[in-house]
């Protein structure tokens, strides 16, 4: 396993007083890994409420355009509930941390799997916010939109479904798209601008010895690919990528090699 | 004619003279002062006569004949039909033909050679008796019974038929009818010699002829405007008596039997019906041919009575000039009135034209009439058990008088009240008549659920709301998904405690039985109490209302739902208020 002590906070609030109870709050959403076994891939994220945050966190959200093909509940489960919801027309996975995690306070892994590739999604993350209180029977005047009123959206690492296309052509092209867009604002995911040079040149070199059917070489190419991603240390992220560049583009190189 | 009408135990036997016979009959008549056949001994021969041919009343089937051959064995009972009306069948009933008696010249009680008709012979040492005599047996009636032969010699008489018309069965449920033979002689059955005392042969037949008779519906005292039709009458007159006989009403002086089984008021289309016919019917074991009826309005009465043991069906008009009231809608939406509580927005009135007109008979508009409006809320009504005379239930308003003008139609606005429940506007012209409409307040698609949701449906208050969990669909799946999560995640956990949702038909929901709308938002089928506690004591735990909060917020109907806690010290008992 791969740890990267950095966490990368999805939104910094400037001024968190000033917002809506549930928003006041930031999160480092964490990638933990990337497992992709057949057509399935099981993403895990540990989920960091800082110090900062005024709100506790109440629960967790990510895209799941793939559909989510399991979510168990994390240990102890008394105080986790999950689910899948649809949100915008599209599913989504669900985490609540019932006893909600008080800032400067980090969750134990929590994962998803779904039938479907690893790629670029969104994320929210929710704080608690107290029920309203009234002091007549009174219904709200309209119904509220949690997700417009009381998160904080971001993009992650997570799983949507595979493309038509599943040639080691397609999948490479997709795979230099994701780096690029990793590398670019506003995901900055890689922040080394070197290394995205680098890995975008090897990935036009593998596409190269692909369309030459020197697959050998091209797999040796997509090696050197995901090594470049590695840290010195075992575990360890090189300088400058997060947990979500390394998980994404690391789980795609292997799905590209074992095309080739 | 001679005429005597008997009566014994609800049933009636008519005897006459005079009668033509048909080619078939040989008619008696006779008279029998009393029915008890053994006690009788002065009966008079029967002169013929004739029995009329039956009407042919508007193809009316009568029951079937009923035939049977009495043999002259004494004391046999041979079944002729079975009758269970209480109000009776009216029968021609005959017996016709002869016994033959042939007697030893050693017996001592009887000495006949010769035919006997049904009354049979006079015994002397059976202290009167008439041996052989024939009969129709009927529940509280014997006819002609087992007396009235001649004690004077021959001690018997020749009349081929004897024929009568009788009302037979019924009484309860013990209608059947039989021929009987009576006993035979005093003597021995074998006299000095060796010989039978008597030889009796032959046959008689029995038969009963149910007569026909049609339904026929009157009102009396009532003037027939048209035939079967009559004028809605005069509310100072009421109630209208209405009464079932039959055409032809008697045979003979007696009535045709008969028996109401339904009665029915169908207002003339396009009214509602405030008139009634309060009339229940009778206990199996009674009788009952006449219904009060208040009548208001145009229509029918419609009843269905069995009329000498046949259904049928007659019905009676009422017509006569009456307000019109033409409604745009016969169901509408409550009104939101403005109070404490009440979101402005919400405030609104839910109105209806409605137009108001005089027509005479012919259904021609009379201009310039004043008719009187007037609304009252049905008590008791969609959910709202309570009923407190000093607060009736609000009925919208109207205008209470208007004028049809020169056109003969006026219009004018209803607006419904915020209760839900029927609301009836009359309408009524001084001296005439008066029509009622039903405008039925609600708030339409609301369905009930319970605790097959999973979750314990509560609140319910004995004499104010006794069912209190009504909903659209839409909510009740929210309520089904939240309980089902809640469940999954706390399978060991409290129940959830579903209070009030809204009434049947939603609209106010009064919980202090004031018509005030403390209970603001259950009022669509779209707000749900849960609650947290017992009294003063946590019922929930925070996890678990947390976990409500996310299930409601996050991952049910999200966008349209919304949701308030009322703590612990608040106006109103702590609970989490679920809306949409």
């Amino acid at each position: 396993m791969r740890f990267l002590p950095i966490a990368l906070f999805a939104f910094v609030a400037t001024d968190l007083s000033a917002q809506l109870p549930g928003t006041r709050l930031t999160v480092a959403v964490q990638v933990n890994s990337i497992a992709v076994r057949g057509d399935t891939s099981n993403v895990a994220y540990i989920l960091s409420n800082s110090a900062g945050s005024q709100d506790s966190l109440f629960a967790f959200i990510v895209n799941a355009p793939a559909r989510v093909s399991s979510i168990p509940r994390p240990q102890p489960d008394s105080v986790w509930m999950t689910d899948s919801l649809i949100h915008e027309s599209e599913p989504a996975a669900f985490w609540s941390k019932l006893d909600l995690l008080a800032p400067s306070s980090s969750t134990a892994p929590i994962f998803f799997e779904s039938v479907g590739i690893p790629g670029i999604v969104d994320e929210w993350v929710q704080g608690h916010w107290p029920i309203p209180t009234c002091c007549d029977d009174d219904p709200p005047g309209v119904g509220e939109d949690v997700f417009v009123t009381r998160t904080v959206q971001g993009k992650t690492a997570g799983v949507e479904p595979w493309p038509s296309d599943r040639s080691a052509q397609a999948l490479l092209a997709r795979l230099k798209t994701l780096t690029q867009a990793s590398c670019a604002s506003p995901l900055l995911w890689i922040s080394d601008g070197t290394l995205c040079t680098q890995l975008v040149a090897d990935l036009d070199a593998a596409e190269a010895y692909r369309a030459s059917s020197a697959f050998a070489e091209a797999r040796a190419t997509m090696d050197l690919f995901s090594n470049r991603l590695n840290g010195s240390d075992p575990g360890t992220f090189a300088p400058g990528v997060t947990s979500q560049a390394f998980w994404l583009l690391k789980s795609n190189a292997d799905i590209v090699k074992g095309t080739l | 004619m001679e005429t005597m009408k008997f009566t014994s135990s609800n049933r009636k036997v008519r005897f006459s003279t005079g009668w033509t016979p048909p080619p078939r009959f040989v008619a008696v008549s006779s008279l029998l002062a009393c029915c008890v056949a053994s006690a009788c001994r002065d009966a008079v021969a029967p002169a013929a006569r004739i029995v009329p041919v039956a009407p042919v009343v508007r193809n009316v089937e009568p029951l079937p004949h009923s035939i049977a051959i009495l043999p002259s064995t004494p004391l046999a009972s041979v079944p002729l039909a079975t009758y269970d009306m209480v109000e009776g069948v009216l029968v021609e009933a005959m017996i016709d033909g002869f016994v033959h008696v042939t007697s030893n010249v050693n017996a001592s009680a009887v000495h006949v050679n010769d035919d006997v008709d049904y009354k049979g012979v006079y015994d002397f040492s059976m202290s009167g008796q008439c041996d052989w005599a024939a009969t129709i047996s009927s529940p509280q009636l014997s006819t002609p019974g087992f007396g009235g032969c001649q004690s004077a010699e021959p001690r018997y008489t020749k009349t081929q038929t004897w024929l009568d018309t009788l009302v037979l069965g019924g009484y309860g449920s013990n209608g059947v009818i039989t021929a009987r033979r009576g006993g035979g002689s005093g003597d021995p059955e074998y006299c000095s010699g060796g010989s039978l005392c008597h030889v009796v042969t032959g046959l008689q037949t029995v038969t009963l002829t149910p007569l026909p008779a049609a339904i026929r519906l009157t009102a009396p005292n009532r003037t027939e405007v048209a035939p079967k039709t009559i004028l809605i009458p005069d509310p100072s007159t009421l109630p209208v008596n209405f009464t079932v006989s039959s055409t032809p009403s008697t045979y003979h002086g007696i009535t045709v039997p008969r028996r109401a089984l339904s009665w029915q008021w169908i207002p003339a289309s396009g009214d509602s019906a405030q008139s009634t016919l309060a009339c229940p019917l009778p206990p199996a074991s009674s009788n009952s041919y006449t219904c009060a009826g208040y009548i208001y309005e145009r229509g029918s009465v419609v009843v269905s009575a069995r009329v000498n043991g046949v259904v049928q069906v007659d019905t009676m008009k009422v017509t006569g000039p009456q307000v019109q009231i033409t409604l745009e809608k016969t169901s509408m939406r409550p009104s939101v009135l403005s109070y404490t509580g009440v979101l402005p927005a919400a405030v609104h009135n839910e109105t209806q034209s409605v137009q108001v007109s005089v027509v005479d008979t012919a259904g021609h508009l009379i201009p310039n009439q004043t008719v009187r409006l007037a609304l009252t809320a049905t008590e008791g009504s969609a959910g709202h058990v309570h009923i407190n005379g000093n607060l009736p239930k609000p009925p919208g308003t109207i205008p209470i008088i208007v004028n049809t003008g020169a056109s003969g139609t006026v219009s004018t606005t209803f607006t419904a009240p915020e209760p839900s429940g029927p609301v009836w506007l009359k309408g009524s012209v001084s001296g005439t008549s008066s029509v009622m409409k039903k405008i039925k307040i609600e708030v339409p698609g609301l369905a009930r659920y319970g605790p097959e949701l999973g979750a314990d449906t509560v609140g319910g208050v004995a004499g104010a709301h006794t069912d209190n969990h009504y909903a659209t669909p839409a909510h009740i799946g929210r309520l089904a998904a939240l309980v089902f999560m809640y469940n999954r995640q706390f399978p060991n956990g409290p129940r959830l405690k579903l209070n009030d949702s809204s009434l049947e038909l939603g609209g106010l929901f009064d919980v202090n039985k004031d018509w005030h709308p403390d209970h603001a938002g259950h009022r669509w089928g779209n707000n749900t109490d849960v609650r947290t506690h017992n009294g003063s004591t946590a019922y929930l735990s925070q996890l678990q209302i947390n976990a409500i909060q996310g299930i409601w917020m996050n991952l049910i109907g999200r966008g349209t739902q919304g949701i308030i806690l009322h703590p612990v010290g608040g106006r109103v008992a702590p609970h989490i208020h679920l809306a949409y």
